[in-house]
């Protein structure tokens, strides 16, 4: 049995001082959000931009990761900082910092960290079905 | 065949009884209306857990005469699934008191949409005497507030009003689990008494859904979700964020509903614990359910 489950992680584009010469040559990333099989792409299109990325995918009973990458290993990109994530529509607020960031030119894993400097891969587990698994999410 | 289990009267029974009260329909549009569109694949096919289960024929189930006509209120009625409950098992009305906007102005919607006898109000466990006396109250639905808020002040308030019934679930730690050293019986003899009871104080992260109840940050409490420490810029403030919560033991749970006045009219704790269950104690096995007359 599956179980439909939707995952929404907002997320902000930093190109940090754009009056500092050495960040003025960074482009602005894109990112995916994958869950599952399905994915949600979105290229960031100006500084400080904010975007909620949504998936819903159909999750086999145990644990599964959400994952937001870049889309480029390219080093000159802004950073991407997590700021939520909603689990089945549900906030679930510090939870996020239950994460780890895996940069792309870094062999080791950083925990608890929101803020991608490097162009890399953030993931954290989720275990379906949710409402069963996670205080907080649906009528559990 | 009777499945028997985590759930006192078997699973069967509990779960045909929740299936012949509940509208589907309604759950699905609570959940719209609470947590929005990225709810509906998760309440597409929803199957009720055994904790929840649990907690439905503990606290809705076997309190049907507690709540049947009367006026209801769910004191931290969360995401309004058993005011919900209570209603479809005859409450007359239903007044569901919580911190957190993201329930309250959902539930309102819900029911206002479905013509239900239902409202709910923001509110803390300090409102509680208010609440009863104008809302005109019989039953009274504590469930799970007992660790974070301050539950004599709400039991001596409860048991000072007009209040017919007390649905209670608890979380109380078995008595073996603290023995009495030798000072304990020294100061016994001083004329204290012996203890009838303890509570155990825990420190905690204030960063889950219930944080909004601490007393001394709840000015602090995003009024919408309830988490607490969100700063100016919109980050969660780890450093600052703790609580203490506290769980009593049954022992002194028993006497303090004694010594406070209420009859017991039944009680019983959690038979099995349930695995891989989110709340800590379904999963301990360490629930009490208490169903409490408020006799003059």
């Amino acid at each position: 049995m599956s179980f439909p489950t939707t995952i929404s992680v907002t997320a902000r584009v930093d190109m940090q001082d754009q009056f500092e010469g050495f960040v003025s040559n960074k482009s602005l990333p894109g990112a995916r959000v994958i869950l599952g099989d399905q994915s949600h792409e979105h290229r960031f299109t100006q500084p400080g931009e904010e975007h909620r990325f949504t998936v819903t995918a159909d999750l086999e009973r145990g644990k599964h990761d959400v994952v937001l990458e870049f889309m480029d290993v390219a080093e000159a990109q802004g950073a991407i900082e997590v700021l939520s994530l909603h689990l089945n529509g549900c906030p679930m607020g510090a939870v996020i910092y239950q994460c780890e960031y895996r940069p792309f030119h870094l062999d080791e894993a950083l925990q608890s960290h929101l803020y991608m400097g490097w162009p890399g891969r953030w993931s954290m587990t989720i275990q379906a079905p949710s409402h069963e698994n996670h205080g907080g999410v649906g009528f559990g | 065949m009777k499945i028997t289990g985590v759930l006192g009267l078997g699973k069967e029974h509990t779960r045909s009884t929740w299936d012949q009260h509940v509208d589907q329909g309604h759950l699905r549009e609570m959940a719209l209306n609470i947590w929005g569109e990225d709810s509906s694949g998760m309440m597409t096919d929803f199957e009720p857990s055994d904790s929840l289960l649990m907690k439905y024929e503990n606290n809705i189930m076997n309190c049907e005469k507690a709540l049947r006509d009367n006026r209801v209120l769910d004191m931290g009625c969360n995401h309004g699934l058993y005011s919900y409950m209570a209603m479809r098992h005859g409450a007359g009305h239903v007044v569901g008191v919580e911190p957190r906007g993201l329930f309250v102005n959902g539930l309102n919607t819900f029911a206002d949409q479905n013509d239900l006898p239902m409202e709910f109000h923001r509110g803390y466990d300090t409102d509680t005497a208010r609440l009863v006396r104008e809302h005109s109250i019989d039953t009274v639905m504590l469930m799970s507030v007992d660790d974070i808020t301050g539950w004599e002040s709400m039991m001596y308030d409860i048991r000072k009003s007009d209040v017919q019934w007390l649905i209670m679930q608890v979380t109380t730690l078995p008595d073996p689990w603290l023995g009495f050293n030798e000072d304990i019986f020294n100061y016994a003899k001083t004329g204290a008494g012996m203890p009838v009871g303890f509570t155990l104080h825990y420190e905690a992260h204030n960063s889950n859904t219930r944080s909004g109840m601490n007393p001394m940050h709840r000015d602090m409490a995003d009024p919408d979700t309830g988490y607490q420490h969100i700063g100016p810029d919109g980050k969660l403030d780890m450093e600052s964020s703790h609580v203490i919560h506290s769980l009593r033991s049954r022992q002194y749970m028993r006497k303090f509903i004694d010594h406070v006045g209420f009859t017991v009219e039944s009680s019983k704790v959690q038979e099995t614990p349930i695995a891989n269950s989110p709340s800590r104690s379904a999963s301990n096995g360490l629930y009490q359910w208490y169903l409490l007359r408020n006799k003059k």
